[in-house]
């Protein structure tokens, strides 16, 4: 039998890795000055935890960051067939602390939504913690660790009826991923996602995109 | 010696923002290596002044690991030729120099232990002559 993906559901991942830490710990602690700066940030999808305004202009290595990932979402449509131009990308960062999470959203009206991580997490005692190369994806239901982005299925609960015998991409209903350092994940806008409360003591960072 | 090619001006992951801000904060600005005029002597420069792309960079991506081509331009350079430098011009790091061409080379010379080195030392008035933002502009100069 042949099976053919008919509407497949694309996911980018982009690992700029190690080799951009330098970077990286300026995004933190440039992240961490915007908070001092505005610690009431903006009401947006999280439940406890800090959302900024739009930084591209708050700090240089947001604008340096914005560059890079511009040129990959634009590489990213390109590669699933579209052709329109990126003009902009508007960025923003989000800080949860225990407990905290964002609820489900998306990012239509878009072109596509993209988060990238800096870090894995940030300890109480203010130490980076970094997870360069780990496997960030996590299939089905959440594991437990808090912190992750979770990607629903367009198709959630349209074939609830149905018993999973073997699990497959084609019967995944979630995907779970977990923040790792130097990662930038590109999706379409429709695509519905939100993150897991964390649920230990490090702070979990992360910078959130929409292009347009 | 003849100096061949251009080289990109662009951010990148793996050295950061080697844009040129005082000609565009666009990502293509092209330096174009054949057209500079370099004075005849090289100056004797610290390396500590001078901002290469890389030079934050740990051992396991430079050298014989370099991130740009696997080591084979660090092994095969030669450090008798002098890099270009340009004197206060943006780069990552602000120091007073800014290297254009031979990062391999002064890479090499800094893991050889020296902590100075030759560099023809260009202004950046001379270098933002032969700068664009297009390919194309470049080669239609006269």
């Amino acid at each position: 039998m042949k099976v053919v993906p008919l509407f497949p559901t694309p996911l980018g991942l982009i690992d700029f890795g190690e080799v951009h830490q330098r970077q990286d710990i300026e995004l933190v602690q440039a992240i961490l000055r915007a908070y001092e700066s505005d610690p009431q940030g903006k009401q947006s999808s999280q439940v406890g935890g800090w959302h900024s305004h739009p930084l591209v202009e708050f700090d240089p290595a947001f604008e340096e960051l914005c560059v890079l990932v511009k040129e990959a979402g634009q590489g990213f449509l390109s590669h699933l067939g579209y052709d329109n131009p990126v003009n902009h990308v508007d960025c923003w960062a989000n800080i949860n602390n225990k407990g905290q999470f964002n609820m489900f959203h998306h990012h239509n009206g878009s072109l596509l939504g993209g988060v990238y991580y800096p870090v894995q997490s940030l300890s109480p005692e203010g130490v980076l913690g970094f997870n360069y190369g780990a496997d960030p994806m996590k299939p089905g239901s959440w594991g437990g660790h808090g912190g992750e982005l979770v990607i629903q299925s367009p198709n959630y609960n349209l074939q609830g009826h149905l018993s999973k015998k073997t699990p497959s991409a084609w019967n995944t209903d979630h995907y779970h991923i977990n923040p790792t350092s130097g990662l930038l994940v590109l999706f379409p806008a429709y695509l519905t996602h939100s993150v897991m409360p964390v649920m230990d003591d490090n702070t979990r960072i992360s910078l959130a995109f929409s292009f347009l | 010696m003849t100096l061949t090619g251009r080289h990109t001006c662009k951010v990148t992951a793996a050295y950061g923002d080697w844009r040129i801000h005082e000609v565009s904060m666009g990502q293509d600005v092209y330096i174009d290596l054949v057209k500079l005029v370099l004075p005849k002597e090289p100056t004797i420069l610290p390396l500590d002044s001078v901002a290469w792309k890389g030079k934050h960079l740990p051992s396991k991506f430079t050298g014989d690991n370099c991130v740009c081509c696997g080591g084979d331009r660090y092994r095969d350079c030669d450090t008798s030729y002098p890099g270009i430098v340009v004197e206060g011009i943006t780069n990552p790091y602000q120091l007073p120099y800014r290297l254009i061409d031979g990062k391999h080379r002064v890479q090499k010379i800094l893991d050889s232990g020296a902590t100075s080195a030759p560099f023809y030392l260009l202004t950046k008035r001379e270098v933002l002559m032969y700068t664009d933002t297009t390919e194309t502009d470049l080669c239609s100069q006269p």
